[in-house]
């Protein structure tokens, strides 16, 4: 117990920005327990100790007296390097998520194994040929956009959260392969990012599930430019097929270059600059596309792309449901956890998942 | 009638569906029943939702939860068998126990767990049939709580509404007798 609230003293002080004596200070607890507390050396301290500190971080005593989870097989990389205390913090959420949602499939009996898809011919190196492959596994039809990419995830039984959290800007998502049935892809989705890249985010970490299995490992923490190429270079043939994004960019002949753009990313459900790449790849557009693109969507729309401002986007009601939430509110339902603890599970106040619960149990 | 103490200690639902269903109800279980507490780690929640000032004035006593209670909920909360509770459930639990009062809930994993603590539990309906039982309320109004908190609340299946129909029939043939 003590080294769960040292390790926990020390990250939740840190994520505060505080000095030992400043929590000192401001929790009202001697600086010499503060040190022997953070260094293991007290005896178990008291309640009213321990209250005292979680009140001055504004954190619950159950905070301090829970241990953080880890998770050994998480591919969790970053291009900016992250403070010790946030990397832990972010596992600890994702590991809870995946944990929670094997606990919600155990107690109603639906547990589920992730059923791995044919292997990634690395000899052969054509990712948009491995992409028609794993379409077809997954009985998707090659002439069809993914309306639905959760439901993708789903029938191989990899399990999706679009966590409500950012921890920081250039984050947006990871995915886990710590067993089985904990196999799973979390994308941050704050509300802050278009729902094109929520949908971009969660095949891009799907696909890290498909071609990197070596690479699960927590320990490695800065992120390899090819393996993020690659999920890109998949993700992009997986949602938009080489031969179909043809067939629609000849559909689109006769309209103005900026609204051919705008009418394939809606079809396929992705960013214009997905397209734009795509183009280029395909040799139909010159490389300065990226700079004239702009300034001809200017002057079509007299609006302005800046600010990652995504032209003819979705809403945020496109992005798919994740099947937690309906598990959670199923686990209500049944009596199999408190509505409190649905509430917790889905990060929301208690009398919302009691709405949410209720209107799943058909009363509107 | 099953065992129950005669002070009432209410979670955030029920709390919730009286404030929606029949606010006045609460004097009533006060002056009949005992003392109606919340305790303080909802009060945050329903202040969202509610006046708490308002809540304090229809009879609602805020029940402070300790760093000790604090304590003790956490080291229930952590047991693998509890992990269908929260940190508040069990905060919760641990109050019930602490000040020997009732605990009002329609969770069925938080009334286990008050089983286990050996603290007493009551349905919300056991609550509204006890005020009737006790002529704290009249038929009719109890069958209006029915009504009402049927429309609201998921807790409150076909079979649940049975069992209360028939029970606060049962009553009112003793009543009448």
């Amino acid at each position: 117990m003590i080294q769960t609230v040292a390790v926990n003293l020390k990250r939740f002080r840190a994520e505060q920005g505080l000095t030992q004596p400043e929590l000192a200070k401001k929790s009202g607890v001697s600086i010499s327990s503060v040190k022997t507390l953070e260094t293991c050396k007290a005896t178990n301290p008291s309640a009213k100790t321990l209250g005292a500190l979680a009140r001055a971080l504004n954190r619950t005593i159950g905070d301090l007296l829970t241990e953080p989870l880890r998770l050994e097989r998480i591919r969790f990389r970053a291009k900016a390097s992250f403070a010790q205390y946030r990397r832990i913090n972010v596992v600890n959420l994702c590991a809870r998520w995946l944990d929670d949602y094997c606990y919600l499939e155990d107690v109603l009996g639906v547990a589920s194994f992730f059923k791995p898809l044919p292997p990634f011919n690395v000899a052969n190196d054509d990712l948009g040929e491995y992409a028609n492959e794993v379409r077809k596994a997954l009985e998707i039809q090659p002439d069809a956009p993914i309306y639905d990419v959760a439901d993708v995830l789903r029938k191989r039984s990899v399990k999706l959260w679009y966590c409500p959290q950012r921890p920081a800007d250039a984050v947006y998502g990871l995915a886990i392969q710590e067993s089985p049935q904990a196999t799973g892809v979390v994308v941050f989705n704050d509300g802050k990012i278009s729902t094109e890249r929520v949908i971009f985010t969660t095949v891009h970490e799907f696909a890290h599930l498909l071609l990197h299995e070596d690479s699960f490992k927590s320990e490695i923490t800065q992120e390899s430019k090819t393996e993020e190429r690659q999920a890109d270079a998949f993700a992009s043939y997986f949602l938009m097929p080489k031969k179909l994004f043809l067939q629609q960019w000849e559909a689109s002949v006769g309209g103005r270059f900026v609204e051919r753009v705008l009418r394939v990313k809606r079809f396929f459900r992705v960013s214009y600059l997905t397209v734009l790449h795509r183009l280029v790849e395909e040799k139909l557009v010159d490389p300065n596309v990226y700079v004239k693109f702009p300034i001809a969507y200017r002057e079509t729309t007299g609006e302005s792309l800046r600010n990652h401002r995504e032209p003819n986007a979705l809403s945020p009601f496109d992005v798919p449901t994740d099947r937690f939430q309906r598990l959670a509110c199923e686990a209500a339902l049944a009596g199999k956890i408190t509505v409190d603890r649905a509430a917790e599970m889905l990060s929301v106040p208690t009398l919302q998942a009691y709405e949410l619960i209720n209107q799943a149990g058909g009363i509107v | 009638m099953k065992r129950y103490s005669p002070a009432l200690l209410l979670d955030a639902c029920v709390v919730s569906d009286i404030l929606n269903v029949d606010v006045e109800i609460i004097s009533l279980i006060t002056q009949v029943l005992g003392a109606v507490y919340v305790p303080s780690v909802i009060v945050d929640e329903l202040r969202r939702k509610f006046e708490l000032d308002e809540i304090i004035k229809l009879g609602f006593e805020i029940l402070e939860v300790s760093d000790e209670a604090q304590y003790a909920a956490t080291v229930v909360k952590n047991q693998k068998k509890y992990r269908a509770l929260t940190q508040n459930d069990c905060a919760c639990l641990i109050m019930a126990s602490q000040t020997n009062c009732s605990c009002v809930t329609n969770d069925f994993a938080l009334q286990k767990a008050c089983k286990d603590f050996n603290v007493a539990v009551l349905w919300e309906l056991e609550v509204v049939l006890m005020l009737y039982e006790r002529d704290g309320i009249s038929y009719e109004r109890a069958e209006r709580y029915l009504d009402k908190l049927k429309r609201i609340s998921f807790y409150i299946t076909p079979q649940v509404s049975e069992r209360f129909t028939t029970e606060l029939n049962q009553i009112k043939k003793k009543k009448e007798t």
